[in-house]
Protein backbone atom coordinates (compact mmCIF):
# COMPACT_ATOMS: atom_id res chain seq x y z
CA UNK A 1 0.00 0.00 0.00
CA UNK A 2 1.15 3.58 -0.54
CA UNK A 3 0.69 5.20 3.01
CA UNK A 4 1.84 8.70 1.08
CA UNK A 5 -1.34 8.72 -0.85
CA UNK A 6 -3.27 11.38 0.59
CA UNK A 7 -6.63 9.42 0.10
CA UNK A 8 -5.89 6.41 1.78
CA UNK A 9 -4.24 8.42 4.96
CA UNK A 10 -7.20 10.24 5.21
CA UNK A 11 -9.25 7.36 5.05
CA UNK A 12 -7.15 5.50 7.69
CA UNK A 13 -7.07 8.34 9.97
CA UNK A 14 -10.70 8.69 9.63
CA UNK A 15 -11.58 5.15 11.14
CA UNK A 16 -8.44 5.41 13.35
CA UNK A 17 -10.23 7.96 14.94
CA UNK A 18 -13.45 6.48 15.05
CA UNK A 19 -12.25 3.90 16.47
CA UNK A 20 -12.93 0.68 14.14
CA UNK A 21 -9.30 0.13 13.26
CA UNK A 22 -8.60 -2.83 15.08
CA UNK A 23 -5.35 -5.22 16.72
CA UNK A 24 -2.81 -4.91 14.00
CA UNK A 25 -4.07 -2.22 11.56
CA UNK A 26 -4.35 0.28 14.44
CA UNK A 27 -0.60 -0.46 15.73
CA UNK A 28 0.65 -0.39 12.42
CA UNK A 29 -0.72 3.31 12.06
CA UNK A 30 0.40 4.09 15.07
CA UNK A 31 3.69 3.37 14.34
CA UNK A 32 3.89 4.98 10.46
CA UNK A 33 1.65 8.19 12.48
CA UNK A 34 4.88 8.75 14.70
CA UNK A 35 7.12 9.32 11.85
CA UNK A 36 5.05 10.78 9.21
CA UNK A 37 3.41 14.19 10.61
CA UNK A 38 1.16 14.58 7.57
CA UNK A 39 -0.78 11.38 8.64
CA UNK A 40 -0.54 12.48 12.05
CA UNK A 41 -2.03 15.63 11.09
CA UNK A 42 -4.57 13.73 9.35
CA UNK A 43 -5.93 11.55 12.78
CA UNK A 44 -5.44 14.46 14.76
CA UNK A 45 -8.00 16.56 12.36
CA UNK A 46 -10.26 13.73 12.31
CA UNK A 47 -10.57 13.23 16.14
CA UNK A 48 -10.80 17.29 16.54
CA UNK A 49 -14.03 16.96 14.21
CA UNK A 50 -15.72 13.88 15.45
CA UNK A 51 -15.05 15.47 19.09
CA UNK A 52 -18.49 17.30 19.32
CA UNK A 53 -20.22 14.04 19.15
CA UNK A 54 -19.15 13.65 23.00
CA UNK A 55 -21.48 16.47 23.50
CA UNK A 56 -24.52 13.99 23.51
CA UNK A 57 -22.74 11.92 26.17
CA UNK A 58 -23.76 13.17 29.96
CA UNK A 59 -20.87 14.08 32.01
CA UNK A 60 -20.64 11.77 35.20
CA UNK A 61 -19.02 13.04 38.28
CA UNK A 62 -16.70 10.05 39.12
CA UNK A 63 -16.39 8.22 43.05
CA UNK A 64 -14.12 9.91 45.16
CA UNK A 65 -12.82 6.04 45.42
CA UNK A 66 -10.92 6.65 41.55
CA UNK A 67 -9.03 9.81 42.89
CA UNK A 68 -7.69 8.15 46.03
CA UNK A 69 -6.42 5.31 43.93
CA UNK A 70 -4.74 7.32 41.93
CA UNK A 71 -3.18 9.28 44.89
CA UNK A 72 -2.08 6.02 46.08
CA UNK A 73 -0.63 4.40 42.84
CA UNK A 74 1.28 7.36 42.06
CA UNK A 75 2.42 7.85 45.61
CA UNK A 76 1.30 11.55 45.55
CA UNK A 77 -0.23 11.54 49.19
CA UNK A 78 1.32 9.80 52.34
CA UNK A 79 -0.84 6.31 52.27
CA UNK A 80 -4.48 7.85 54.43
CA UNK A 81 -4.76 6.73 57.70
CA UNK A 82 -7.86 4.31 57.31
CA UNK A 83 -7.92 0.88 56.98
CA UNK A 84 -9.23 -1.03 53.65
CA UNK A 85 -8.24 -0.32 50.06
CA UNK A 86 -10.54 2.99 48.73
CA UNK A 87 -9.44 2.21 45.43
CA UNK A 88 -11.01 -1.41 45.19
CA UNK A 89 -14.63 -0.63 43.78
CA UNK A 90 -15.59 -4.35 45.45
CA UNK A 91 -15.02 -2.43 48.61
CA UNK A 92 -16.70 0.63 47.54
CA UNK A 93 -19.87 -1.66 46.48
CA UNK A 94 -19.62 -3.59 49.51
CA UNK A 95 -19.83 -0.13 51.60
CA UNK A 96 -23.04 0.66 49.69
CA UNK A 97 -24.31 -2.64 50.70
CA UNK A 98 -23.61 -1.66 54.23
CA UNK A 99 -24.90 1.56 54.14
CA UNK A 100 -27.95 -0.12 52.89
CA UNK A 101 -28.38 -2.55 55.33
CA UNK A 102 -28.02 -0.18 57.68
CA UNK A 103 -30.24 2.38 56.89
CA UNK A 104 -32.85 -0.24 56.62
CA UNK A 105 -32.96 -1.17 60.16
CA UNK A 106 -32.02 2.79 61.15
CA UNK A 107 -35.78 3.09 58.88
CA UNK A 108 -37.09 0.77 61.09
CA UNK A 109 -36.07 1.89 64.18
CA UNK A 110 -36.94 5.51 63.33
CA UNK A 111 -40.65 4.96 61.97
CA UNK A 112 -41.87 8.78 61.71
CA UNK A 113 -44.29 7.72 59.18
CA UNK A 114 -47.18 6.09 59.51
CA UNK A 115 -46.48 1.86 59.49
CA UNK A 116 -47.38 1.37 55.98
CA UNK A 117 -46.76 -2.29 54.80
CA UNK A 118 -44.21 -1.09 52.33
CA UNK A 119 -42.55 -4.42 50.34
CA UNK A 120 -40.37 -2.49 48.27
CA UNK A 121 -39.42 -4.62 45.06
CA UNK A 122 -36.24 -2.39 44.62
CA UNK A 123 -33.93 0.08 46.69
CA UNK A 124 -31.34 2.18 46.57
CA UNK A 125 -29.11 4.06 49.03
CA UNK A 126 -27.87 7.54 47.33
CA UNK A 127 -24.73 8.54 48.60
CA UNK A 128 -22.36 11.30 48.13
CA UNK A 129 -18.52 10.69 46.74
CA UNK A 130 -17.72 10.16 50.20
CA UNK A 131 -20.06 7.47 50.93
CA UNK A 132 -22.45 9.58 53.33
CA UNK A 133 -26.21 8.92 52.93
CA UNK A 134 -28.45 11.16 51.51
CA UNK A 135 -31.62 9.24 50.54
CA UNK A 136 -33.43 5.56 51.16
CA UNK A 137 -34.96 5.41 47.90
CA UNK A 138 -37.87 2.51 47.59
CA UNK A 139 -39.83 1.59 45.25
CA UNK A 140 -43.27 -1.06 45.70
CA UNK A 141 -44.38 -2.49 43.24
CA UNK A 142 -48.00 -3.07 43.90
CA UNK A 143 -48.18 0.58 44.29
CA UNK A 144 -45.58 1.69 42.05
CA UNK A 145 -44.84 4.07 44.84
CA UNK A 146 -41.48 5.69 45.19
CA UNK A 147 -40.74 6.62 48.14
CA UNK A 148 -37.70 8.74 49.18
CA UNK A 149 -36.34 9.57 52.46
CA UNK A 150 -33.89 11.91 53.45
CA UNK A 151 -31.21 10.86 55.30
CA UNK A 152 -28.61 14.15 55.50
CA UNK A 153 -29.34 18.20 55.45
CA UNK A 154 -28.77 18.86 51.70
CA UNK A 155 -28.99 22.37 50.30
CA UNK A 156 -29.64 22.53 46.55
CA UNK A 157 -29.52 26.52 46.30
CA UNK A 158 -32.25 28.68 45.65
CA UNK A 159 -34.71 27.87 42.68
CA UNK A 160 -32.87 24.37 42.30
CA UNK A 161 -34.36 20.55 42.73
CA UNK A 162 -33.02 17.42 43.21
CA UNK A 163 -34.24 15.10 40.45
CA UNK A 164 -33.76 11.18 39.98
CA UNK A 165 -32.67 9.34 37.30
CA UNK A 166 -32.87 6.09 36.12
CA UNK A 167 -30.16 4.68 33.63
CA UNK A 168 -30.88 1.94 31.54
CA UNK A 169 -28.16 -0.67 31.55
CA UNK A 170 -28.13 -0.50 27.72
CA UNK A 171 -26.48 3.17 27.65
CA UNK A 172 -29.76 4.70 25.83
CA UNK A 173 -31.17 8.05 27.83
CA UNK A 174 -31.97 8.43 31.50
CA UNK A 175 -35.55 8.39 32.49
CA UNK A 176 -37.18 10.68 34.97
CA UNK A 177 -37.95 9.29 38.47
CA UNK A 178 -39.02 12.55 39.41
CA UNK A 179 -37.84 15.29 42.25
CA UNK A 180 -36.47 14.49 45.59
CA UNK A 181 -37.23 15.70 48.79
CA UNK A 182 -35.13 17.97 50.52
CA UNK A 183 -36.20 17.20 53.85
CA UNK A 184 -38.59 14.37 55.49
CA UNK A 185 -40.28 11.64 52.97
CA UNK A 186 -41.86 12.38 49.27
CA UNK A 187 -43.49 10.11 47.21
CA UNK A 188 -44.15 9.96 43.62
CA UNK A 189 -45.98 7.29 41.46
CA UNK A 190 -44.12 6.26 38.35
CA UNK A 191 -46.04 5.41 35.44
CA UNK A 192 -45.76 1.68 34.97
CA UNK A 193 -43.71 1.53 31.70
CA UNK A 194 -41.16 3.36 34.26
CA UNK A 195 -41.41 0.55 37.01
CA UNK A 196 -41.00 -2.16 34.32
CA UNK A 197 -38.32 -0.84 33.29
CA UNK A 198 -36.39 -0.36 36.52
CA UNK A 199 -36.15 -4.05 35.81
CA UNK A 200 -33.30 -2.94 33.22
CA UNK A 201 -31.43 -0.31 34.69
CA UNK A 202 -27.95 -0.48 35.62
CA UNK A 203 -28.66 2.36 38.48
CA UNK A 204 -29.96 5.43 39.48
CA UNK A 205 -28.53 8.84 39.75
CA UNK A 206 -29.49 12.80 41.35
CA UNK A 207 -28.67 15.89 38.95
CA UNK A 208 -29.13 19.32 39.89
CA UNK A 209 -32.02 21.19 38.37
CA UNK A 210 -34.06 24.09 38.04
CA UNK A 211 -36.66 24.25 40.46
CA UNK A 212 -39.27 21.53 39.91
CA UNK A 213 -37.02 19.66 37.46
CA UNK A 214 -35.52 19.48 34.30
CA UNK A 215 -37.72 21.81 31.48
CA UNK A 216 -36.57 18.88 29.11
CA UNK A 217 -37.07 15.43 30.10
CA UNK A 218 -33.57 14.84 30.53
CA UNK A 219 -30.75 15.78 32.83
CA UNK A 220 -29.57 19.81 32.14
CA UNK A 221 -27.39 19.79 35.00
CA UNK A 222 -24.63 18.12 36.64
CA UNK A 223 -24.96 15.21 37.88
CA UNK A 224 -23.85 14.84 41.26
CA UNK A 225 -24.61 11.10 42.68
CA UNK A 226 -25.42 7.75 41.51
CA UNK A 227 -25.73 4.64 43.03
CA UNK A 228 -26.76 0.72 42.35
CA UNK A 229 -30.28 -0.29 42.37
CA UNK A 230 -31.13 -3.61 44.49
CA UNK A 231 -33.93 -5.47 44.85
CA UNK A 232 -35.79 -4.83 47.81
CA UNK B 1 -23.10 34.62 21.67
CA UNK B 2 -22.15 31.25 21.26
CA UNK B 3 -21.61 30.35 25.01
CA UNK B 4 -20.87 26.65 25.08
CA UNK B 5 -18.29 26.80 22.51
CA UNK B 6 -16.34 29.75 24.36
CA UNK B 7 -17.00 27.80 27.64
CA UNK B 8 -15.35 24.97 25.84
CA UNK B 9 -12.23 26.91 24.64
CA UNK B 10 -11.42 28.27 28.17
CA UNK B 11 -11.26 25.25 29.38
CA UNK B 12 -8.86 23.77 26.89
CA UNK B 13 -7.00 27.11 27.57
CA UNK B 14 -7.13 25.86 31.29
CA UNK B 15 -6.27 22.70 30.90
CA UNK B 16 -3.19 23.84 28.45
CA UNK B 17 -1.99 25.24 31.23
CA UNK B 18 -2.53 22.51 34.12
CA UNK B 19 -1.19 20.00 31.35
CA UNK B 20 2.05 22.11 31.73
CA UNK B 21 2.28 22.34 35.46
CA UNK B 22 1.88 18.77 35.45
CA UNK B 23 4.50 17.81 33.37
CA UNK B 24 6.73 19.64 36.16
CA UNK B 25 5.13 17.64 38.74
CA UNK B 26 2.41 20.11 40.32
CA UNK B 27 0.29 17.43 42.25
CA UNK B 28 -2.29 20.47 42.50
CA UNK B 29 -2.66 21.43 38.94
CA UNK B 30 -3.18 17.54 38.73
CA UNK B 31 -5.95 17.36 41.06
CA UNK B 32 -7.54 20.31 39.36
CA UNK B 33 -7.36 18.92 35.97
CA UNK B 34 -8.70 15.20 37.20
CA UNK B 35 -11.95 17.65 38.33
CA UNK B 36 -12.60 19.45 35.67
CA UNK B 37 -11.62 16.58 32.68
CA UNK B 38 -12.70 13.82 34.70
CA UNK B 39 -16.52 13.71 34.86
CA UNK B 40 -16.26 13.51 30.39
CA UNK B 41 -14.00 11.00 29.90
CA UNK B 42 -15.81 8.69 33.12
CA UNK B 43 -18.99 9.41 30.82
CA UNK B 44 -17.29 8.06 27.28
CA UNK B 45 -15.73 5.13 29.06
CA UNK B 46 -18.72 4.28 31.20
CA UNK B 47 -20.65 4.53 27.23
CA UNK B 48 -18.32 1.78 26.17
CA UNK B 49 -17.50 -0.12 28.70
CA UNK B 50 -20.90 -0.03 29.92
CA UNK B 51 -19.79 -1.44 33.74
CA UNK B 52 -18.84 0.94 36.49
CA UNK B 53 -15.96 -1.25 37.71
CA UNK B 54 -14.42 -1.70 34.56
CA UNK B 55 -15.16 2.11 33.74
CA UNK B 56 -13.57 3.28 37.20
CA UNK B 57 -10.13 0.96 36.82
CA UNK B 58 -9.86 2.03 33.28
CA UNK B 59 -10.32 5.91 34.26
CA UNK B 60 -7.82 5.23 36.91
CA UNK B 61 -5.44 4.11 34.02
CA UNK B 62 -6.11 7.38 31.78
CA UNK B 63 -5.49 9.68 34.57
CA UNK B 64 -2.44 8.17 34.92
CA UNK B 65 -1.15 7.55 31.78
CA UNK B 66 -1.93 11.79 31.28
CA UNK B 67 0.00 12.15 34.07
CA UNK B 68 3.21 10.27 33.22
CA UNK B 69 2.73 12.02 29.58
CA UNK B 70 1.64 15.42 30.26
CA UNK B 71 5.11 16.57 29.03
CA UNK B 72 4.95 15.27 26.04
CA UNK B 73 1.46 17.10 25.46
CA UNK B 74 1.97 19.22 23.00
CA UNK B 75 -1.05 21.79 20.39
CA UNK B 76 -0.25 19.61 17.43
CA UNK B 77 -1.59 16.45 19.60
CA UNK B 78 -5.25 18.13 19.11
CA UNK B 79 -7.07 20.34 21.94
CA UNK B 80 -5.90 19.08 25.35
CA UNK B 81 -9.93 17.47 25.85
CA UNK B 82 -9.44 15.71 22.35
CA UNK B 83 -6.53 14.29 23.47
CA UNK B 84 -7.66 13.12 26.72
CA UNK B 85 -10.72 11.63 25.24
CA UNK B 86 -8.54 9.67 22.53
CA UNK B 87 -6.23 8.19 25.14
CA UNK B 88 -9.29 7.34 27.40
CA UNK B 89 -11.59 5.77 24.60
CA UNK B 90 -8.21 3.62 22.61
CA UNK B 91 -7.90 2.25 26.47
CA UNK B 92 -11.61 1.28 26.74
CA UNK B 93 -11.71 -0.36 23.04
CA UNK B 94 -8.51 -2.31 24.39
CA UNK B 95 -10.29 -3.33 27.37
CA UNK B 96 -13.62 -4.75 25.44
CA UNK B 97 -11.74 -5.97 22.61
CA UNK B 98 -9.42 -8.23 24.84
CA UNK B 99 -12.23 -9.46 26.77
CA UNK B 100 -14.12 -10.22 23.62
CA UNK B 101 -17.13 -8.72 25.24
CA UNK B 102 -20.39 -10.49 23.89
CA UNK B 103 -22.10 -7.37 23.80
CA UNK B 104 -25.94 -7.96 23.33
CA UNK B 105 -25.87 -6.21 19.88
CA UNK B 106 -29.40 -8.49 19.59
CA UNK B 107 -30.88 -6.89 22.39
CA UNK B 108 -32.42 -3.69 20.30
CA UNK B 109 -32.95 -6.11 16.84
CA UNK B 110 -35.74 -4.02 15.73
CA UNK B 111 -33.36 -1.17 13.78
CA UNK B 112 -35.87 1.41 14.21
CA UNK B 113 -35.61 1.32 17.68
CA UNK B 114 -32.08 0.88 17.34
CA UNK B 115 -32.01 4.33 15.45
CA UNK B 116 -34.22 6.02 17.78
CA UNK B 117 -32.46 4.79 20.82
CA UNK B 118 -29.02 6.89 19.57
CA UNK B 119 -29.79 9.34 17.46
CA UNK B 120 -29.22 12.33 19.72
CA UNK B 121 -28.05 12.18 23.15
CA UNK B 122 -29.21 14.27 26.62
CA UNK B 123 -27.74 17.47 25.44
CA UNK B 124 -27.66 16.88 21.84
CA UNK B 125 -30.58 19.33 21.43
CA UNK B 126 -30.86 21.66 24.37
CA UNK B 127 -27.22 23.71 23.91
CA UNK B 128 -26.00 25.35 21.20
CA UNK B 129 -22.64 25.85 20.22
CA UNK B 130 -21.51 26.41 16.43
CA UNK B 131 -19.23 23.49 16.36
CA UNK B 132 -21.53 21.17 17.73
CA UNK B 133 -24.38 22.66 15.41
CA UNK B 134 -22.27 21.85 12.68
CA UNK B 135 -21.43 18.27 13.14
CA UNK B 136 -25.09 17.60 14.42
CA UNK B 137 -26.52 19.34 11.24
CA UNK B 138 -23.78 17.18 8.73
CA UNK B 139 -24.96 13.90 10.85
CA UNK B 140 -28.20 14.58 10.08
CA UNK B 141 -27.66 15.09 6.38
CA UNK B 142 -26.07 12.06 6.98
CA UNK B 143 -28.64 8.73 5.42
CA UNK B 144 -29.89 7.35 8.75
CA UNK B 145 -27.81 4.29 8.46
CA UNK B 146 -24.50 6.13 7.99
CA UNK B 147 -25.35 8.43 11.07
CA UNK B 148 -26.20 4.99 13.01
CA UNK B 149 -22.88 3.39 12.64
CA UNK B 150 -20.91 6.48 13.50
CA UNK B 151 -22.51 7.26 16.65
CA UNK B 152 -22.42 3.03 17.55
CA UNK B 153 -18.31 3.15 16.45
CA UNK B 154 -17.71 6.58 17.80
CA UNK B 155 -19.27 6.20 21.45
CA UNK B 156 -20.28 2.79 21.99
CA UNK B 157 -17.10 1.65 20.51
CA UNK B 158 -18.69 -0.69 18.07
CA UNK B 159 -16.61 -2.69 15.99
CA UNK B 160 -17.87 -2.86 11.82
CA UNK B 161 -19.34 -6.20 12.74
CA UNK B 162 -21.40 -5.42 16.02
CA UNK B 163 -23.00 -2.51 14.23
CA UNK B 164 -23.80 -4.96 11.01
CA UNK B 165 -25.24 -7.63 13.48
CA UNK B 166 -27.01 -4.67 15.63
CA UNK B 167 -28.53 -2.94 12.40
CA UNK B 168 -28.59 -6.24 10.50
CA UNK B 169 -26.91 -5.46 7.35
CA UNK B 170 -24.14 -7.22 5.80
CA UNK B 171 -20.32 -6.47 7.16
CA UNK B 172 -19.93 -5.12 3.99
CA UNK B 173 -22.80 -2.92 3.84
CA UNK B 174 -21.67 -1.52 7.39
CA UNK B 175 -18.24 -0.84 6.23
CA UNK B 176 -19.50 1.07 3.19
CA UNK B 177 -22.38 2.88 5.27
CA UNK B 178 -19.08 3.93 7.41
CA UNK B 179 -16.45 4.53 5.13
CA UNK B 180 -18.89 6.69 2.76
CA UNK B 181 -20.27 8.58 5.89
CA UNK B 182 -17.08 9.47 6.60
CA UNK B 183 -16.53 11.05 3.83
CA UNK B 184 -19.78 12.70 3.03
CA UNK B 185 -19.44 14.07 7.10
CA UNK B 186 -16.02 15.74 5.69
CA UNK B 187 -17.33 17.04 2.82
CA UNK B 188 -20.16 18.53 4.69
CA UNK B 189 -18.15 20.08 7.50
CA UNK B 190 -15.26 21.58 4.99
CA UNK B 191 -18.57 23.56 3.27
Amino acid sequence: MNYEDPRLQDALASEYALGTLHGRARRRLETLAAENARLHGRIVAWQERLMPLNDELMPVVPPATVWHAIEQKLGLMAARPRSGAPGSPRLWRALAAGFALLSLVLGLLLLDEPPEPVTPEYMSIMTDAEGTPLWLLQMDEDTRIMRARVLATLQPGAGRSYEAWMLPADGSAPISMGVLPESGTGESLLAAEKFAALARASGLAVSLEPEGGSPTGQPTGPVLYSAPLVPG
Amino acid sequence: MDSLESRKQKLNGRLAELLSRCANGDTAAFRALYDAASPQLFASLLRILRRRDLAEDALQDVLISVWRNADSYRSDKGQPMTWMTSIARYRALDIVRRQHRERNVEQHSDDAQAIADISGGPFAKTESAAAVRKLEDCMDDLSREQSTSIRLAYLDGYTHGEIATRLRAPLGTAKSWIRRGLQALKDCLER
